[in-house]
């Protein structure tokens, strides 16, 4: 082997520095694997290159709102409500990273080191027994390969070193986990929480779980984390540390065993696959400065670049024996792509608890799981949907103008309770949900680009009047008032869930990854982002990549010490 | 508050509304760079007034105070599109006129009585153009916004605290009014 060649050689290569590459790098750099992770986007090195951490509004120049000229040259990202001057970095704008949509598609991204795991909501709940049996009891998608019990020491394990907040409320629907202190509800929200438990038997409104260092444990000090101190600007990357992500966690506590080397600017173009050998050699990689391609190898490589990119680098990974892209040998990669719905929102005021207000802010708010569809098919539609849950009170609003409308604007007092809930409803994967390659066309770096075609179906819209009908119920009969709801009609894509397109399952004629996230014809290359999710259930998707990640790690490393990958 | 401490306050404040708004160099057009649209001295002295209008100096800092007018013609001119920014400029324009018309004379002269009735007018009275109508309200919120989220108004008003402190979420309240300062 040549000097440069064995420079270029590493024990693992991960693809993707985000929620789950985090995870990976962390695990194989732990185990005494040399690891290069490979990450498109340029380096954010925590707590440092967070510019607008410690400003305060006056210090934005449009106190936080997006230009108008900003907004005309991406109209795709600035749907999303985290995009705004104080974040607007670390987001992919629309020109960046051209996409086809035969459908409307807003993807969302973050291309820098930590990915998404910057900016993202931050909530964490396990799934459960329910949702892993879901697609085989309810006859969708495949069977998932794993059940509960496989992965439940593996959240644990994410979990305890993550720094999960949250209580133990003993559901069999969202089980608990490995929690710090819960963030505190307010005054109408365990009212409702209390009105819930005693008039619905199987509905229940918890503490949101959310990866929040509440009451930090020397697992989290020594990775130099500290606690959250509620500031709520999460998105602008936490100098302390307060939130899970992988600048602040994960990536230096790799960096900390000598084995990581991380190489941003980095987009990786494919997978090389050896006939010969029958298995991945390496990656090959454009560096987005000097537009120069480079190969790297390992023994094992971890694809984490996001659920759609993760797809795009698969599907681009052509050899002699896989045409249609790496280990694609039934046709199915890039179908059966699904997402979450989050179309609508339910809002109501309380006329109750005037005396009442709240102090300090808080990154999360109150969870209500799924309780459609649990036990037994009961709706007209398959599966079923969780719900935020928030109130508080803002200032009462001003009007007029002069000596009066100042007054106001001084004034403390205060308006009525709000309160409000979103829904997060399973989508169904279908075949005709998918991302494919649009050879016609190529990006800045010779990828051809990716043709998304997603959408909403029947089981969607019917799923949507029962949210509506469930929530207004529940909120009538507690006595909120001026109930309203709003369809925002969002495309997806928009709920930042993405998932599948390189589905894990039993069968290699009906998935592309077994039940350690390992490609079935390509033993030496493992996929635990959101690619990897047969179905969606509704809770948020994060904390279950990061333990499928561990897991696979784990099974990867103990594989190639008895012999190797095949 | 003593006057030294007011003063010390309005000097500190005199450009917070937006700590990038720079002085134009042009003396013909409005004193804060634009890049978008097109605003003599005139018509940023009838913004100016307009804001003085709406929160007035009292004992306590008002709109002016904060620089508000170049707040609200920054983020016309950043944060409008081109069809809101011709309905800005033209609804300035026909303010102008009508207070030309109505009083004779620009709204920054009028007195304040006169000023009062024009904008209770422009507040209730929906049959003045709507363009009028449309500029009043643009700079009202514009001017609630720069001022509510002036330093002024953060640290003196309601303190804002980047370190809120741990959540109470069951606090009695005590103070449904504060004091004035």
């Amino acid at each position: 082997m040549s000097d440069s060649t064995k420079n270029r050689t590493f024990d693992a290569i991960v693809i993707g520095s985000g929620m789950s590459g985090g995870w990976a790098a962390k695990e194989f750099c732990e185990k005494g694997f040399k690891t290069l992770v490979l990450e498109r986007g340029r380096d954010v090195k925590h707590p440092i290159d967070y510019p607008t951490t410690y400003k305060t509004p006056w210090e934005f120049e449009h106190r936080n709102q997006l230009t108008a000229s900003l907004k005309a040259e991406n109209p795709i990202i600035s749907k999303c409500y985290a995009f705004r001057e104080d974040a607007q970095h670390f987001f992919v704008k629309d020109k960046e990273h051209p996409y086809v949509q035969t459908k409307p598609f807003d993807w969302i991204r973050g291309y820098q080191v930590g990915g998404k795991s910057l900016m993202w909501a931050r909530q964490t709940q396990r799934w459960s027994e329910y949702d892993f049996e879901g697609p085989a009891r309810d006859g969708f998608a495949v069977d998932w390969p794993i059940r509960y019990k496989d992965i439940d020491p593996w959240y644990s394990y994410v979990e305890k070193f993550a720094g999960i907040s949250g209580n133990k409320d003993g559901l069999a629907i969202l089980p608990d986990g490995e929690f710090l202190p819960p963030i505190e509800l307010n005054k109408v929200e365990n009212h409702f929480k209390d009105f819930v438990s005693k008039n619905y038997k199987d509905r229940h409104v918890i503490y949101g779980r959310c990866a929040h260092l509440t009451e930090p444990k020397a697992i989290h000090t020594e990775q130099g984390r500290g606690q959250c101190l509620n500031r709520n600007l999460c998105q602008r990357g936490c100098p302390y540390g307060g939130y899970f992500s992988s600048n602040s966690s994960t990536l230096p506590w790799a960096a900390k065993t000598g084995n990581l080397t991380l190489r941003p600017h980095s987009v990786v173009h494919s997978v090389i696959y050896d006939d010969k050998k029958g298995k991945a050699t390496g990656v090959k990689v454009i560096d987005t400065n000097t537009k120069e391609e480079i190969d790297y190898f390992a023994d094992v490589i971890f694809v984490n670049a996001g659920a759609i990119n993760t797809n795009l680098i698969l599907l681009n990974s052509k050899s002699n024996r896989f045409e249609n892209g790496l280990a694609n040998e039934n046709g199915l990669m890039g179908k059966y792509v699904a997402f979450h719905n989050y179309r609508v929102r339910i809002s109501a005021i309380s006329e109750d608890f005037k005396g009442f207000t709240t102090k300090g802010d808080r990154p999360n708010s109150a969870y209500i799981p799924r309780f459609r569809n649990v036990e037994k098919q009961e709706t007209n539609f398959l599966r079923g949907y969780a719900s935020g849950f928030y109130a508080g009170r803002s200032g009462k609003g001003a009007q007029g103008f002069g000596t009066d409308l100042k007054n106001q604007l001084f004034s403390n007092e205060l308006g009525p309770w709000y309160v409000g809930s979103y829904m997060m409803g399973e989508t169904i994967p279908k075949e005709s949900n998918y991302v494919r390659l649009d050879e016609s066309k190529k990006d800045d770096w010779g990828m051809p680009l990716l043709n998304i075609s997603v959408d909403y179906d029947d089981n969607d819209e019917k799923m949507i009047l029962d949210f509506v009908e469930q929530m207004t119920e529940m909120y009538t009969k507690v006595g909120f008032k001026n109930i309203q709801s709003n369809d925002s009609k969002q495309a997806p894509g928009l709920d930042i869930h993405e998932m599948g397109g390189v589905r894990m399952g039993n069968d290699p004629k009906t998935s592309l990854l077994n039940k350690w996230n390992q490609l079935h014809s390509c033993k030496n290359v493992f996929v635990t982002d959101g690619a990897c999710m047969t179905s969606t259930s509704t809770q948020n998707p994060s904390l279950t990549y990061m333990a499928l990640t561990a897991r696979a790690v784990d099974f990867a490393v103990k594989e190639m010490k008895k012999g190797g990958l095949v | 508050m003593n006057i030294t401490r007011r003063v010390a306050i309005r000097n500190l404040l005199i450009v917070t509304a937006g700590a990038a708004i720079l002085p134009s160099c042009f003396q013909d057009g409005a004193s804060v760079k634009l890049k978008n649209i097109k605003i003599n001295r005139d018509q940023e002295d009838s913004v100016a007034s307009l804001t003085d209008a709406i929160i007035p100096k009292t004992d306590t800092p008002g709109a002016v105070d904060i620089a508000a007018h170049l707040f609200v013609l920054k983020m016309v001119d950043d944060c409008y599109t081109k069809e809101e920014q011709v309905t800005f400029v033209k609804g300035l324009e026909e303010f102008n006129k009508l207070t030309k018309l109505k009083y004779e004379s620009n709204f920054a002269e009028l007195n304040p009585v006169q000023k009062k009735e024009l904008l209770t007018s422009l507040e209730k009275d929906e049959k003045l153009p709507e363009e009028i109508r449309s500029f009043y309200f643009s700079v009202k919120d514009l001017t609630i916004l720069g001022f509510t989220t002036s330093q002024y108004y953060l640290t003196e008003v309601k303190k804002y605290n980047i370190i809120p402190g741990k959540y109470q979420g069951s606090v009695p309240v005590t103070n449904p009014i504060s004091e004035k300062l």
